[in-house]
């Protein structure tokens, strides 16, 4: 199944110009993972801005700077950096994209019955914030606020708001959007959310959420 | 290698150079790479808000990336310079993730739990342990709990509706949720 629903250019630019935050930028790079007509906007983008490189002013690098590289291109790459976590068990039968596998996930905690949240590592760098979100079939997230942007990736099945979501569509939803989502009766649904902020919860998840400190 | 084997020709278009060090780690077209793109690239960087020295440094890095990786360079995808642009680009994100989060992912980070069917029913349970809890609170903090919680008063509003100074308000609710967590403590 393929998305219909796509991320803006401004926050496609964003992500290609390397100005996005990590916690937003992992979200937008699911997508990307998924989606062929976006990967393609931000090649146009990077081409674009490597063109400015091209014909960009040159700083002066230091004397030694070739001499000194010369001498290290023979080492051997130093090993990769640390092999990626190990997938949780909690995951089930959710996929999670590349970007999310590379960062990691921390410990999962429920939020309310059929519905679990994990954060992504590295995405707490404020006031972004990314979890992974999942959600049993027929479930209703409950209504909940955000003073910032709220992204939302979809990974896997479909919800619904005010539009249906399918997995591989993406959601750009701005400040203070008070939403309830219901996950479609044929099948669970995973989704990565980035906000600005904390999520507010409201009602019976509120109360989850405050004591529970998610 | 046979005498008919092509040695790559003195390149003169970045592609080339990147396409002969991925086929034959040729030296000069790396040092031809180096000293037309590491200038630029640091000037990117410098634009950016790098200091001297960092640009000077992620530039170097740049090049010995590009190095390293000339064999993941595809032509038909992208240009020599919008690919060079990337790898600065994501080294510049790195560099500043590092220095926002030095020690990201080593902090804050609870032992993994066991996770078992069990939490399923686990978490069935928490709506009806939490209404449980509830009621178990003394009834002025149940009260200010419901307006507060279910009704999304404010603070002042529920001050004002009970005839409660605001102080009343805040430390009872305090209460209220610290009962509440130390009920539900299994959960968290």
């Amino acid at each position: 199944m393929s998305g219909r629903r796509h991320p803006s250019f401004r926050l496609l630019t964003l992500y290609a110009t390397g100005e996005l935050p990590s916690p937003p930028a992992i979200t937008v790079s699911a997508h990307l993972e998924s989606c062929q007509a976006c990967r393609g906007q931000v090649l146009h983008i990077e081409d674009r801005e490597g063109r400015g490189i091209e014909t960009s002013a040159p700083a002066r690098m230091s004397n030694a700077a070739l001499e000194g590289v010369l001498a290290r291109i023979e080492e051997v790459a130093s090993p990769s950096p640390s092999p990626p976590p190990a997938r949780r068990e909690f995951l089930g039968d959710v996929r999670i994209p590349q970007s999310v596998a590379a960062a990691g996930l921390g410990s999962r905690r429920w939020l309310a019955p059929g519905i679990w949240a994990a954060p992504v590592k590295g995405s707490s760098g404020a006031p972004w914030r990314t979890i992974l979100l999942r959600a049993a079939k027929g479930v209703r997230i409950p209504s909940h606020g955000h003073r910032g942007e709220e992204l939302i990736a979809v990974l896997q099945g479909s919800f619904h708001d005010r539009g249906v979501y399918v997995a591989g569509d993406f959601a750009e939803n701005d400040a203070g959007v008070d939403h309830r989502l219901t996950v479609s009766p044929q099948g669970p649904c995973a989704c990565l959310i980035s906000t600005q902020g904390p999520i507010e919860w409201r009602g019976w998840s509120r109360v989850v959420g405050a004591v529970l400190g998610i | 290698m046979s005498e008919t084997a092509q040695r790559p020709q003195a390149a003169e278009r970045p592609d080339d150079w990147i396409i002969a060090i991925a086929e034959s780690r040729d030296r000069e077209s790396f040092i031809a790479l180096f000293t037309s793109f590491a200038p630029k690239v640091k000037g990117y960087l410098l634009r950016h808000g790098l200091a001297e020295q960092a640009a000077e440094d992620l530039a170097q890095e740049t090049l010995l990336a590009v190095w390293r990786k000339a064999e993941q360079f595809d032509p038909m995808r992208a240009s020599a310079g919008a690919w060079i642009y990337t790898i600065a680009r994501n080294l510049r994100v790195d560099l500043l993730r590092r220095e926002t989060h030095p020690v990201d992912g080593c902090i804050g980070e609870t032992p993994t739990a066991q996770l078992t069917p069990e939490d399923e029913l686990k978490a069935l349970e928490t709506e009806k342990l939490l209404r449980a809890a509830i009621r178990t609170l003394p009834r002025e903090q149940a009260q200010v709990l419901q307006l507060s919680y279910f009704e999304d008063r404010t603070h002042p509003e529920i001050a004002s509706r009970l005839g409660l100074p605001l102080g009343t308000v805040k430390s009872r609710i305090r209460l209220a949720a610290a009962h509440l967590r130390s009920a539900l403590g299994g959960f968290a």
